[in-house]
């Protein structure tokens, strides 16, 4: 949807006529309405909204113009483009008796040639274009839109994503679907033609669906879990480094966590490297290898693990040689604990993966090695920086073993709490990966009985008829929940990937923030160069610019031909980062309608936006009459 | 890859019957999402099936 024109008549404080139209070029995508607080900008963000979704907000107050007594009527028009065609949507106000009276919404496509056509099942129509529960992420408020990024908010974040991406609709299609086939098998019970075979066959169908809705259902409790096992890990964390008497050993080993996650980072980046060079030395096989133990990576970092075959190196180390770090003889428990860290330190896909690349590599001929001089180049700097992350790690577990054993009571109790949760937090991965193979043993299980339905035969027309029907519901049904899935895995990683990229490219901090992350649960992060959460620490404005790239990244890989129509779009954000914000939401926006108080844009963003904006107008409140007037500019 | 071409994806992998009730579905989902309960929601489902079973049977 692209915004074209805006008419009204007698629409709140807008008595008479009015005609606005927006800037809706791709080179001139911009449209300012500038006003003082009360003048009317919240009129006409009202206005769009009424029109469209018949929504006016909860104390909106009458709708119409009661200066108006000779002519009590009125209407909204909104003029809109959509998949390259004209509509026009309208509704009209009336008075009867004393009562306001709101008309339905009518919506007409101007077909070629100038013809109207009036669009049945407007409302229907119109959810096609721009969702009715998604339009809120394309008509807001830009002062309460920093809710979204405060923690905790993540149905928030959830609901955004799967009204824009329409994910509800697939949810929807799939329990619907779902409802049927269940009512299918049922009938299918009672019909005297349909065989036991076959009913036993759909009754089974029906089993595994409600397994794999209920494994569904817990996988999605321990993703809950471990986000609640993070963010205690991370209050832990802090704890324990607020304390005074640990306070040099806390700041070391901040140091070196610090420093583990740059040697990571650097060991990542050669990977990346490594992945760029394979191919260009022909090394395809390894290449691929190579952009496995990426994929590995990225998922680990998505779910705040590290690949650590190291630590389970030293662990067993330890274990064998019945030592600590610190020299101190191992009793019992200690091993014990030391076996529980092991099992958190994650599997070795990682490593396993690089090393298969680099035994690829080796087994090409000395001659063909000759040519890969960078190649090895990186392979050594990566060795290197795993023996420096050995070197770190081994640091840190002794840091943390005089945490747990050098000092008071309080700090080796929060120590021995961080390595439970630890310990916890490795258990409730491992119990999510548990889920996800025993989902998809069920699914297989699943395609089984479908192939053995399809193997019977019947006579009989109506026993046919009712196979076939279960048969379609299922199918479509499992189709759905195959889109959904694969829709709201891909669409989390773009999201993420795509708000990483905006907020970096308006937030002014950028060397501060290293990343977006958006969890499973569609919790919103944003992680420090220290590689700890900062979200906490964001500013309103911050938060609010955290927000904007959010729905911009949704809108951007929905797909979506949307206006973004912001009411005081810059309130709480500084001039440096409405500088950003005004040179690089245009382009990151379809359109962009801002409806902006007199004083909240200064003169350098300001004249930033000029060269986007192709419709500029101010709204004048006449005291005298409490009328609005619209002034192109 | 965009969300288009991945619904193309899943989609090529379907029957064109079950790529029909789907169509049919989701267009009557998407026409109510903006109600709670989506009345007569059921009934459109069993139809969109049973209008496919009909129609396979007509062209044997």
């Amino acid at each position: 949807m692209i915004l074209t024109r805006l008419r009204m008549r007698n629409f709140r404080q807008y008595r008479g006529d009015h005609d606005l139209r927006f800037a809706d070029t791709p080179e001139r995508n911009v449209t300012v309405v500038t006003a003082p607080n009360g003048a009317g900008k919240t009129g006409l963000f009202i206005a769009l909204n009424w029109c469209l979704y018949g929504d006016a907000g909860g104390d909106r107050g009458e709708l119409l113009h009661k200066g108006e007594l000779e002519r009590p009527e009125g209407y909204v028009e909104v003029h809109f483009r959509h998949d390259g065609r004209q509509y026009i949507a309208r509704r009209d106000l009336v008075v009867k008796g004393d009562s306001e009276v709101e008309g339905e919404l009518q919506l007409d496509a101007l077909e070629p040639g100038g013809k109207v056509r009036s669009m049945p099942d407007p409302s229907g129509r119109l959810n096609g274009i721009l969702p009715s529960d998604a339009r809120r992420y394309f008509f807001f408020d830009g002062e309460r839109i920093d809710e979204m990024s405060r923690p905790g908010h993540e149905d928030e974040v959830n609901d955004a994503v799967r009204s824009v991406l329409k994910l509800r609709v697939l949810e929807r299609a799939v329990e619907h679907l779902r409802q049927v086939e269940r009512k299918l098998a049922k009938e299918a019970r009672q019909h005297a033609a349909v065989s036991e075979n076959a009913s036993a066959l759909m009754e089974r169908t029906e089993l595994i669906n409600d397994r794999i809705e209920e494994l569904r259902g817990q996988k999605q409790a321990t993703q809950h879990r471990i986000r609640q096992a993070r963010e205690e890990l991370d209050e832990v964390r802090s704890r324990i480094q607020a304390q005074e008497e640990v306070r040099e050993v806390a700041r070391r080993e901040q140091l070196l966590e610090q420093e583990l996650v740059r040697l990571e980072q650097e060991r990542d980046g050669i990977l990346d490297d490594l992945a760029r060079e394979l191919p260009r030395a022909g090394v395809a096989l390894a290449a691929g290898a190579l952009r496995g133990a990426n994929l590995i990576l990225d998922e680990k970092r998505s779910r705040g693990e590290i690949p650590s075959t190291i630590r389970q190196h030293l662990i067993d180390d330890l274990i064998e040689a019945g030592r600590c770090i610190c020299d101190r003889e191992l009793d019992p428990p200690a091993v014990d604990a030391l076996r529980r860290r092991r099992t958190d330190a994650v599997s070795d896909e990682l490593e396993e993966a690089v090393q298969l690349a680099t035994g690829r590599i080796k087994s090409l001929g000395e001659s063909r090695l000759e040519e890969l001089d960078e190649l090895q180049r990186l392979l050594q700097r990566r060795s290197g920086l795993v023996d420096e992350e050995e070197d770190v790690r081994r640091g840190l577990s002794e840091l943390r073993e005089r945490l747990r054993s050098d000092f008071s009571g309080d700090i080796t109790e929060l120590e021995a709490h961080r390595t439970r949760l630890e310990d916890d937090l490795g258990e409730l991965h491992y119990a999510s990966g548990r889920f996800d193979s025993d989902i998809a043993a069920a699914v297989d299980e699943r395609d089984e009985a479908k192939v053995a339905l399809q193997k019977l035969e019947t006579t009989d027309r109506d026993a046919r008829r009712l196979t076939r029907k279960f048969s379609l519901a299922r199918d479509a049904a499992n189709a759905a929940e195959e889109l959904l899935e694969r829709f709201s895995a891909h669409a989390r990683a773009e999201i993420e990937r795509e708000t990483d990229r905006i907020f970096k490219s308006l937030v002014w901090k950028r060397g501060h923030f290293d990343r977006v992350e958006i969890s499973e649960e569609y919790a919103l992060d944003v992680i420090d160069r220290f590689g700890r959460s900062a979200l906490k620490e964001l500013s309103a404005g911050e938060r609010q610019v955290l927000s904007l790239a959010l729905i911009v990244a949704i809108g951007e890989v929905a797909d979506h031909e949307a206006p973004l129509v912001i009411d005081t779009p810059f309130g709480r954000i500084s001039k440096d980062v409405q500088s950003h914000l005004t040179e690089r939401l245009p382009g990151a926006a379809g359109q962009l309608v801002l409806l902006v108080t007199d004083h909240e844009l200064d003169d350098a963003a300001r004249r930033q936006l000029d060269q986007q904006v192709g419709a500029d107008y101010a709204l004048e409140f006449d005291e005298s009459l409490s009328i609005t007037t619209i002034v192109e500019i | 890859m965009k969300l288009r071409e991945l619904l193309e994806e899943v989609l090529e992998a379907q029957e064109d019957a079950v790529k029909q009730v789907l169509h049919d579905v989701l267009l009557a989902e998407q026409q109510r999402i903006d109600m709670e309960r989506p009345r007569g929601i059921i009934r459109d489902v069993e139809k969109a099936i049973d209008d496919q079973a009909r129609r396979e049977e007509a062209s044997r």
